[in-house]
């Protein structure tokens, strides 16, 4: 997979949007990947062997030819995939919501009512509306007091994919953006399984983001989460995002240890591979200092959290040290 | 006169404090040492910035040697990290 960044600009302002460190550094300039150069980015899904083109910004539908851009996925046999807040303007949201069900879906990011207003939730619920089955909720936690519970009314009110996205707040590179700390992990674990049978009695399942993780959850839990048909895992798969310059980022949050160019031979395995090669060692550790006698890391189970948080632990300590003086005779 | 050797942490090493070890990552190169035991622990202590005698004195307690030991010991460690290159010569010499 690969994500294609089209957009710099969004109509909100999350205070978790990992995009931040990249937001920082990318020159000021392009607000949006130029049209022409959308066809250099189907080529690269095509010789990547990827067939979903995944469109995210900043807010993607903003990208004043974000029709177009559909219509040219559409005629390349893409399976069109969109992340968005949902504030779409008419043209773009009419193209997605004319695109065939079966090749388009649409994850709308959804913040709590009293972090965004009721103006912005109305829109969100007016496009879930239109777009029905091609759409589900996400919702990113980002403090540990999280209310999930209005996600279903607004599921019921819109038939929507009754399914809810959910995402851990994970930080950049710079921790610059509102995250949730893994010694909050236990605690928002413990909430989300309490909350899995209220969303199962009214038809609503759970489907996990990357970056949670296996001991967020007791045994029981889990049970719960399964029984529930959760679609759980704890991973930490970062997806390249190719961003609307054409420099391809092994994912946002790590934006800080650089980027590539997407030259017009190079496909995904083959950056990957190089991402891999720099931050590969990393890997090594995990989020928390036990993951490195963690069985479920051992087993490959669990990935010991996001590659971002597990970076941040490492540190450089410049010591100097005198440690020998040999006297003259 | 007496020469004062030194070393000090290389630039693109950095490290953290793992369950019953220290993981160091050259960043640059991408390359990773898991330190355990005697080693993690005097990784950990030189990080914290302590003279050489300090340090000996700590580690002679807690490795329960001489600090004649201890000296012979931390002295062939920093050769090997030296070596590896974890720490690099800090290159100057003193006179007097
Ligand atoms: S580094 Fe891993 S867990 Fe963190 S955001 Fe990227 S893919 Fe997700
Ligand atoms: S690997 Fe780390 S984060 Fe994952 S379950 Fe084990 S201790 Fe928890």
């Amino acid at each position: 997979m690969a994500n294609l960044s089209i957009s710099t600009i969004c109509s909100l302002n999350c205070p978790y949007c990992f995009t931040a460190d990249y937001l920082d550094d990318v020159p000021d300039g392009r607000r949006f990947m130029p049209l022409d150069e959308f066809d250099a980015r189907l080529d690269f899904l095509d010789r990547s062997g990827i067939d979903e083109a995944r469109l995210l910004g900043g807010e993607p539908t903003l990208h004043p030819d974000f029709p177009a851009l559909v219509a040219r996925a559409l005629d390349r046999d893409k399976r069109i995939v969109v992340f968005s807040n949902g504030l779409m303007p008419n043209a773009s949201l009419n193209s997605l919501a004319d695109a065939p069900a079966d090749r388009c879906f649409v994850l709308m990011n959804i913040n709590a009512p009293a972090d965004n207003g009721s103006a912005v939730i109305t829109r969100q619920i007016e496009a879930l509306r239109r777009l029905g089955e091609r759409a589900m909720p996400g919702f990113n936690i980002y403090r540990p007091d999280f209310d999930l519970g209005f996600l279903l009314d607004l599921i019921e009110q819109t038939d929507c994919k009754p399914s809810i996205r959910l995402g851990i707040a994970q930080p950049c590179l710079s921790g610059d953006n509102r995250y949730i700390h893994p010694k909050q992990y236990r605690f928002i674990g413990q909430q989300i399984a309490a909350f899995t049978p209220i969303a199962a009695a009214r038809g609503v399942t759970l489907e996990f983001d990357c970056g949670f993780v296996r001991c967020m959850f007791t045994d029981q839990e889990i049970q719960t989460l399964h029984d529930a048909n959760a679609n759980v895992g704890w991973r930490c798969n970062p997806i390249l995002d190719v961003d609307v310059y054409g420099q391809v980022i092994q994912c946002y949050p790590l934006s800080r240890l650089g980027s590539l160019p997407l030259t017009p031979d190079i496909d995904a395995p083959a950056l990957r591979k190089t991402f891999e090669a720099r931050t590969g060692a990393y890997r090594h550790a995990g989020i928390y200092p036990e993951c490195a006698i963690c069985p479920f890391k051992a087993s490959g189970e669990c990935s010991g959290g996001c590659l971002a948080a597990t970076i941040r632990r490492f540190r450089h300590s410049p010591f100097e040290l005198v440690f020998r003086q040999e006297s003259a005779p | 006169m007496s020469t004062a050797a030194r070393v000090r942490c290389a630039p693109g090493i950095v490290w953290v404090k793992d369950t019953g070890r220290a993981l160091l990552v050259d960043g640059e190169t991408g390359r990773l040492w898991a330190l355990q035991d005697a080693d993690a622990l005097t990784w950990e202590l030189l990080s914290m910035g302590y003279k050489y005698t300090d340090l000996v004195r700590m580690l002679a307690l807690l490795l329960t040697l001489s600090e004649d030991e201890t000296s012979a010991v931390l002295d062939d460690t920093l050769a090997r990290w030296q070596a590896a290159g974890i720490v690099l010569a800090a290159g100057d010499s003193a006179h007097g």
